[in-house]
């Protein structure tokens, strides 16, 4: 069954016609060829697909597309305030090696902004806790604690 | 001299595109008109096809392609099999399907919705045969064989011209290593330790999944978009198959990886989806599902039975060691971690005399290939605790023991080769003078929680021997292109590649850009090593025989920085490289063209005694320490890692973040595989090929504290004295924790991984045997 659906993304109104069966995460990259999220376990666990959907971190590989209608959508595409500029979170990655093959980082990084919205100055055990849902196969994570530590100084101080 | 980018943390070239979420993996690469492609996996573990039929399939309205054994059949176009060692990998199952989920056909259509229907279209009558789904079952007396005939190819690599399969057996290499007398060793010894450790399947869970797109041209040249982390490996299988000269197959990696660890090592999907697009005629992407990716390539699940004679002194005088490697369906490059981990199952110790039989086993279970490590993580959990047993046994402190036997450079190894370049003592001094092993450790706050520390120390040896090559273009404005074959699936080789170059030739950094793998353009690498900067030194050296004439000064006198050519007796006497280049070419174009080639020696065993015939058993080592504090709680058999010190040899840290990187990554994953990794079979069926039951670490399950230390011996076989860092510290976590819970708790878990239940079960069996007592 195939329907039609509207939501926002990175600021943009998209009209797409959707399979209802497909997830939002196959709408994103198939349909609008978005790279950022990418579907790695396509069962929810390892947040390398998510989204703010309605500023809050979604596995897009677990929401089916029609549950995007109506929404507000940003992805990491959405994030840096322009081409030659970061976001602190960005940055803070590079700074601090928090990543190494990348394929995680935009989901990684996604969350993150969510947790900073949410609270500005996280604990440790807060990051920690909070970053629970996503993985990465590659770094220690403790290079994507110290980098989310940085960027939250930095957003402090720019504040 | 002091360097101006080596040594230096350069940010990876790479680094902004990867945080902006750009599509920078072959994940994301696309053609117009492509076809996508669904697989039929089978069922059972073990049964013979007799009948497929694709028809229904093939009616489907949008299918563009159906690939099964009936394509092979019949036909003298392609090959039905390839592989590195044996060809024993089919590129669809021919005669019987041997592994749950084994390839049975493919089909590309219109868009992968429409594949999956059509396979679900397809029609196979199977009938089952007797399965081996464990070494048990595979070792047992007349047990069912895997594959009949295995025929060694004629050619193929250097070190494996020794390779001894066991005909009527399933097993595909054994590898023999008799140095010394180990029997007289036993008799001389005071006290003789015997254990058997094991080892699970696990997965490396890449997270970019194995994918690739396949385009056919005209005159049969086959290019592949892949996410392989070697596409000449992978362009002699698809050159086999299709019966071309290897120079018609053209595979590229268009950008990065994302995660290797091993597994996209060698011939993935190439072949099926080359075939799928020849039969499409259009261009065809197959890309796996998380299921599927977890039973393309998986790590030998392990036994290791282990003797070891030592003198009442603590010294080591004999070791006996069984190894059986779970190798799957198909060999893959099992014949060679069963060589490698053979001989380096007694350590980095000196070990007088030494007997190792290393089996690699034929199963019906999905295929083991390379993973981090290479099998040296399967015996240093063997040895790494029995050292410890014999130490603790025996009342010496288990740091002593394993530094008195500690070899050294100018000791022999157990191959009679002399070990170099290694400081072993300095990674067990390092790594437990990190965890504070002097003063004792802060007890826990609660009375059933118990603290311990343990220590472990390993080595692997590399590829040898083996060849790399490298081309270095200076272009007209001096910027630099590396041209090499290295695929950066996240170690960072983008970067250091780029420093290598940039260093050699004294030109800055950001002026070197390093080319992506493509077998029609980068030149042929096996392993990462000096090619890249022998091909900038001859870069360099033409650069300053062009600029004698302007200079009026002689090669040798001059040199180069920051770009400019200078005369060493008068730094002040200069030309840009620039300026050599256009004024040589007379004009703003040309460029000076360098190359490399490397070959290394060695690496060649002797088939009966596993010796080494050429001095060299291996370029250079990779020496590991670890050592940990761990809480062990005996209500709920939980360890947590307080702290863990890892301890590497990186020969020369070129990009130290890089090198803290790759360290720190590969302990993780090691932890990983040391306290929730498994992947499970019944029968040959897999019951958690994915994540909801694969465990991986999480931010939830790090240590509190982990501590990355590099020691730098330099080697010299190596780019300005590196060796390879991103799989030492894979072997030293596993022993290490194990005999942390040992001092905490006093019980010995022999079976990775070290879960809660494991620990509570042995920690109620030592109670029943105390009260029995």
């Amino acid at each position: 069954m195939e329907r039609e659906i509207r939501f926002t993304l990175n600021n943009e109104e998209r009209q797409v016609t959707v399979r209802s069966h497909h997830t939002f995460m196959d709408v994103l990259y198939n349909q609008l060829r978005i790279t950022g999220p990418r579907e790695v376990c396509g069962v929810g666990i390892c947040g390398a697909c998510t989204a703010l959907v309605d500023d809050r971190p979604v596995a897009t590989c677990v929401m089916l597309a029609p549950f995007a209608d109506g929404t507000d959508v940003r992805t990491i595409e959405g994030l840096a305030p322009n081409d030659s500029e970061l976001h602190p979170l960005q940055a803070a990655f590079i700074e601090e090696g928090g990543f190494q093959c990348g394929y995680c980082t935009p989901g990684m990084i996604m969350t993150a902004k969510a947790l900073l919205d949410e609270n500005p100055d996280p604990t440790e055990e807060e990051i920690k806790k909070f970053m629970e849902g996503n993985l990465c196969r590659c770094t220690s994570y403790y290079e994507i604690i110290s980098a989310i530590q940085r960027a939250a100084e930095a957003m402090k101080t720019k504040a | 001299m002091s360097h101006v980018t080596i040594g230096l943390s350069e940010t990876r070239p790479e680094a902004e595109s990867k945080v902006r979420g750009e599509g920078v993996y072959t994940m994301h690469y696309n053609l117009p008109g492509t076809g996508h492609a669904r697989l039929l996996g089978s069922p059972h573990a073990h049964a013979r096809i007799l009948n497929i039929d694709t028809s229904k399939a093939e009616r489907l309205p949008g299918v563009f392609a159906v690939i099964s054994r009936n394509d092979f059949i019949g036909n003298d176009r392609w090959t039905p099999t390839y592989g590195p060692v044996y060809y024993d990998q089919p590129v669809v199952s021919m005669e019987k399907v041997r592994y749950v989920g084994e390839r049975v056909a493919g089909v590309a259509a219109v868009d992968i919705d429409t594949a999956e229907e059509a396979v679900s279209l397809i029609e196979v009558e199977y009938e089952e045969i007797p399965a081996v789904t464990d070494l048990d079952a595979a070792l047992a007396q007349g047990a069912p064989l895997v594959h009949e005939d295995l025929q060694v190819p004629p050619t193929g690599f250097a070190d494996l011209k020794s390779i001894r399969p066991l005909p009527g057996t399933n097993i595909c290499n054994q590898y023999r290593l008799r140095y010394g007398d180990v029997e007289k060793g036993f008799e001389e010894s005071d006290h003789v330790f015997e254990h058997e450790f094991t080892t699970p399947t696990t997965q490396h869970v890449a997270f970019e999944p194995f994918n690739a797109i396949a385009k056919i041209e005209h005159g049969n040249k086959i290019n592949i978009w892949s996410s392989t982390q070697n596409p000449f490996l992978a362009r002699n299988s698809v050159a086999r198959v299709f019966k071309v000269p290897v120079g018609n197959v053209r595979i590229m990696i268009p950008g990065y990886l994302g995660g290797g660890f091993g597994s996209k090592t060698y011939a993935r999907i190439e072949p099926i989806t080359a075939c799928l697009a020849w039969k499409a005629n259009r261009p065809v992407r197959l890309t796996l599902t998380r299921e599927e990716c977890f039973l393309e390539c998986v790590k030998h699940a392990s036994r290791v039975r282990i003797k070891t004679g030592v003198t009442k002194d603590g010294f080591f005088k004999a070791r006996k060691t069984q190894i059986f490697l779970d190798t799957g369906a198909y060999a893959d490059i099992g014949p060679r971690v069963a060589k490698n981990c053979g001989y380096v199952s007694c350590g980095p110790f000196k070990m007088p005399n030494a007997w190792v039989d290393s089996h690699c086993v034929l199963t019906n279970k999905p295929s083991s290939g390379p993973f981090r490590g290479f099998g040296v993580a399967q015996v240093s959990w063997a040895y790494g605790q029995q050292n410890d047993i014999i130490a603790r046994e025996m009342g010496i402190e288990p740091v002593k023991f394993l530094d008195q036997n500690m070899i050294e450079p100018g000791d022999e190894f157990i191959t009679a080769s002399i070990m170099k370049e290694i400081n072993l003592r300095e990674n067990l001094r390092l790594a437990v003078e990190g965890i504070g092993w002097e003063s004792p450790p802060e007890p826990a706050a609660e009375p059933h929680v118990h603290v311990g520390r343990g220590v472990s120390v390993a080595i692997k040896s590399t590829v040898t021997p083996t060849t790399s090559s490298a081309f270095i273009k200076v272009n007209n404005d001096a910027s630099v292109s590396v041209l090499c074959s290295t695929v950066d699936m996240g170690q960072g080789s983008d970067a250091v590649m780029a420093q290598i170059a940039a260093e050699t030739l004294g030109v800055a950094y950001d002026m070197v850009s390093v080319v992506h793998p493509d077998t029609n353009v980068t030149p042929y690498d096996q392993m990462t090593n000096s090619a890249v900067s022998m091909a900038a030194v001859d870069a360099k050296n033409q650069i300053l025989e062009l600029a004698s004439d302007m200079m009026e000064a002689a090669a040798e006198d001059m040199d180069i920085r920051e770009g400019k050519v200078f005369a060493k007796t008068d730094p002040s006497r200069t030309v840009t490289v620039q300026e050599v280049i256009q004024g040589f070419f007379g004009m703003d174009g040309g460029n000076i063209l360098g190359r490399g080639v490397l070959k290394t020696k060695g690496g060649k065993l002797d088939r009966e005694t596993g010796m080494a015939v050429e001095e060299l058993t291996t370029v250079y080592w990779f020496p590991a320490g670890g050592a940990c504090e761990v809480e062990v709680d005996t209500e709920t058999g939980e360890v947590h890692i307080r702290k863990f010190v890892n301890t590497v040899d990186v020969g020369s840290a070129l990009n130290p973040k890089s090198c803290v990187q790759q360290v720190a990554g590969s302990s993780m994953m090691a932890l990983g595989q040391t306290f929730y990794e498994s992947l499970d079979f019944d029968n040959g069926q897999p019951l958690n090929p994915h994540f909801v039951d694969y465990i991986l670490p999480s931010f939830e399950e790090i240590p509190d504290v982990m501590e990355n230390r590099l020691i730098e011996t330099p080697v010299q076989d190596g780019p300005f004295g590196a060796r390879g860092t991103g799989e030492t510290s894979i072997t030293p976590p596993s022993p290490a924790v194990a005999n942390a819970v040992y001092d905490a708790v006093g019980v010995r878990i022999h079976d990775l991984p070290i879960t809660p239940e494991k620990v509570l079960r042995a920690l109620r069996e030592k109670e029943e045997r105390e009260a029995q007592a």
